[in-house]
């Protein structure tokens, strides 16, 4: 008996779950005037697959185009993210130095400073960057970098979140490993790399996969930080299917269905060590 | 100099130019200017080729329509002007944009603005007039072609706030207008849409009795239909020079008690989506913007007939909300480039521009003759409730007076009204409370 509640009780949690993705799908196929009927109907009348074709060729450059856009910056920015993440997080965690406890805390209270108060300082530093974009030594003449991809991965490289994330996964491995090596003549490089990254592997899936969905995610930063259309990311082809005089939904939907799927694999394929990360590390979502 | 020194000296090194850099923020903001006169517009030699930057806030038709309106315009204008278009998501995204811009650089030549922005860009002085462009012999406009533009629109170009100058150029605008289901309104005995608000009531309570629907749905923001309802019987909401309001004046406790009796009476009701309430007949009527004209089309198709009117008026003078934002021009202190980006304005504001932007969405045009183009005129006759948006309505649109504390005010005042049609403050009390509120909130506004 027991039993058949818990299952009830999933497989109701599974339903609510799961209705939105069902119904971004079903919308997807709808035509315009069935996507905005009202009852609404729970499946396409007549399926227009055709939507997802002219939803994938609507922006000028193709959401083909977009989608690498996307994958670069959400890959490069990932690939930095962790980086610096694991050389400040070892540092906090294992080498000793003069007011690293305050640091720390320095690094964590960038967490609370909101993206939007951010904005404005992030632009004059792609845009005034020295020597770069056409610019001269004391960052002016040029376009720094703004419309390029490094523009767009600058300003979230090195992120508080994974720092604290690490640090802690860090510190939790017990310091007779690192005696132990050092006994050996090991350098701190090869403890990090050898011993405490695959040890720590559930804590580095998670500050992987956060950083890909939020780079993946991010709106207002690329917006902002862009004037090509050919170098926008996915989430911006998603703003022409809605604007400011309504929305055109059945595009909109097959748009963001198709843009949700490399998530969605890539949430599959890390989720067990997702969950075991978040749970080991006591991280929120 | 052992590798820890080295690494320091780098990034101290790194670090202080950055700062450096950073604290050069506002070079490109600070060359507002002084107005330049006609003749130094009409000695300025524009060489081919200028490139000048566009942002705007159009996706979907409009965005596909803007697309199209700029490569015509590069592909036919005589200087080799390029516009380099960019969609900049909505107006609070593309003014955080034009924000980032005016402080690091990069700002665009031509962009959308609304009156506030306008406002926003002279007190920083970061635009330029228009008037000495306007005024120009070789790229002026003729008194022919300020006549040509639809009152309403040309009014909102040169606002009491802009000190006699005109700051601003038409994008294309809607208007609020009254949808209504010509099929219902005949199965209800209705003849015609309402002329006055007096028999807005009357309509609704036969509407009701006959066929038993609401007459209209509202949404969650009902300042506009209050804000109509005020100047359909000759009031201005609001006084901005001298921060005084009318909201406790007999017309505005009229309509809030209008407000609060249609629905009690359950003869309106709210909903977060009007237009589906009205496109899949729940509603006899809808208050809305003609921009949604050319989706309502497409929506309805054959289910039914309908049009839309002007909203209800009391006054011989007839007046509706006007809606959407204008262009403008940022100095960049380069003549080429402020003239390049005043020839493409004018452009887009002219007949054959705007005749592309009235027939590819929903907007008006802002110049009477691009109704006489063969694109526009066509697109008309094909689609009448289009042609019924710009006579019936978009002639009497006006805009609201603007102020730095117009968005305050709104979201304050649908506060209110939200409160009075639920039954939680009586009429005379939401007036004074508005009074009281909108009038603080115009004295601390930073342009009043």
């Amino acid at each position: 008996m027991r039993r058949v509640i818990l299952y009830s009780v999933l497989i109701a949690g599974a339903v609510v779950m799961l209705f939105p993705f069902f119904w971004m799908v079903s919308s997807s196929l709808k035509t315009f005037q069935e996507v905005n009927l009202s009852p609404p109907t729970m499946l396409p009348a007549d399926p227009q697959w055709s939507n997802y074709a002219e939803a994938w060729g609507s922006p000028p450059s193709g959401f083909g185009r977009y989608f690498l856009n996307s994958l670069v910056v959400a890959v490069v920015g990932t690939a930095i993210q962790l980086f610096t993440g694991i050389m400040a997080a070892y540092a906090f965690a294992r080498l000793k130095f003069r007011f690293s406890n305050v640091l720390f805390m320095l690094v964590l209270a960038t967490m609370m400073i909101p993206f939007e108060t951010r904005i404005v300082p992030n632009y004059v530093l792609i845009r005034q960057i020295p020597l770069m974009g056409g610019n001269d030594i004391f960052g002016e003449g040029g376009a720094g970098l703004y419309d390029t991809y490094a523009g767009m991965i600058l300003p979230g490289v090195a992120s508080a979140f994974a720092v604290f994330l690490l640090r802690q996964a860090f510190m939790a491995v017990p310091r007779d490993y690192w005696d132990a090596l050092r006994m050996d003549g090991a350098s701190h490089w090869t403890f990090l790399w050898r011993v405490l990254i695959p040890m720590t592997m559930p804590a580095v899936l998670t500050v992987v996969l956060f950083g890909f969905i939020g780079r993946w995610n991010e709106l207002l930063w690329p917006l902002i930080a862009t004037q090509s259309e050919s170098i926008r990311p996915v989430q911006l082809g998603l703003m022409l299917f809605s604007g400011d005089e309504g929305s055109l939904y059945h595009l909109l939907m097959a748009a963001t269905t198709l843009v949700a799927v490399p998530g969605i694999f890539f949430f599959l394929f890390v989720q067990r060590r997702f969950i075991e990360g978040l749970t080991a590390f006591g991280v929120k979502g | 100099m052992n590798i820890a020194k080295k690494t320091a000296l780098t990034s101290f090194f790194l670090a202080g130019t950055l700062l450096l850099t950073s604290c050069g923020l506002g070079a490109a903001a600070s060359s507002g200017e002084a107005a330049i006169s006609a003749e130094s517009v009409d000695g300025t030699d524009l060489p081919t080729g200028v490139e000048i930057d566009f942002w705007h806030i159009q996706a979907t038709i409009y965005g596909e329509a803007i697309t199209e309106m700029v490569q015509e315009f590069n592909a036919t204008n005589e200087w080799g002007i390029v516009v380099n278009e960019s969609f900049k998501g909505s107006y609070q995204e593309l003014n955080q944009a034009v924000r980032a811009a005016l402080a690091g650089g990069g700002a665009p030549d031509v962009s959308m603005a609304y009156e506030n922005d306008v406002l926003e860009y002279v007190a920083n002085d970061v635009i330029v007039p228009l008037d000495s462009y306007l005024e120009s012999d070789n790229f002026g406009v003729s008194e022919d072609d300020l006549g040509d533009l639809v009152d309403g629109v040309l009014a909102r170009q040169r606002v009491d706030a802009y000190d006699g100058h005109t700051l601003s150029w038409p994008h294309g605008n809607s208007s609020m207008g009254l949808y209504y289901n010509a099929d219902l309104f005949a199965e209800a005995g209705i003849a015609e849409p309402p002329v006055d608000w007096d028999e807005f009531l009357a309509q609704a309570r036969q509407l009701k009795e006959t066929t038993g629907l609401a007459y209209a749905a509202m949404g969650p923001a009902k300042n506009a239909v209050f804000y109509n309802m005020l100047r359909s019987k000759g009031i201005t909401p609001y006084d901005t020079g001298a921060a005084t309001t009318e909201f406790t004046s007999r017309e505005s406790i009229e309509s809030l008690e209008l407000l609060s009796q249609l629905f009690t009476e359950e003869l309106v009701y709210t909903a977060a989506d009007t237009e589906q309430e009205f496109t899949n007949e729940r509603t006899a009527t809808e208050i809305g913007t003609t921009a949604r004209t050319s989706t309502k089309i497409d929506q309805i198709g054959d289910k039914f007939d309908w049009s839309v009117a002007l909203t209800p008026q009391e006054t011989d003078e007839p007046i509706t909300q006007l809606f959407g934002g204008n262009h403008v021009i940022l100095a960049s202190a380069d003549p080429e480039q402020e003239l390049a980006a005043w020839l493409f304005m004018r452009w887009f504001a002219d007949t054959d521009a705007q005749s592309i932007y009235a027939a590819r969405t929903g907007y008006s045009p802002a110049v009477k003759s691009a109704l006489d183009t063969p694109l526009l005129s066509t697109n008309y006759q094909e689609n009448p409730q289009k042609a019924d948006a710009f006579e019936n309505v978009f002639v009497n649109a006006q805009i609201m007076p603007p102020t730095a504390a117009g968005n305050a005010i709104d979201d304050m005042v649908t506060g209110i009204v939200e409160e009075v049609v639920l039954g939680w403050v009586t009429p005379q009390e939401a007036a004074e409370r508005m009074d009281a509120e909108a009038t603080r909130l115009l004295q601390s506004a930073p342009q009043n």
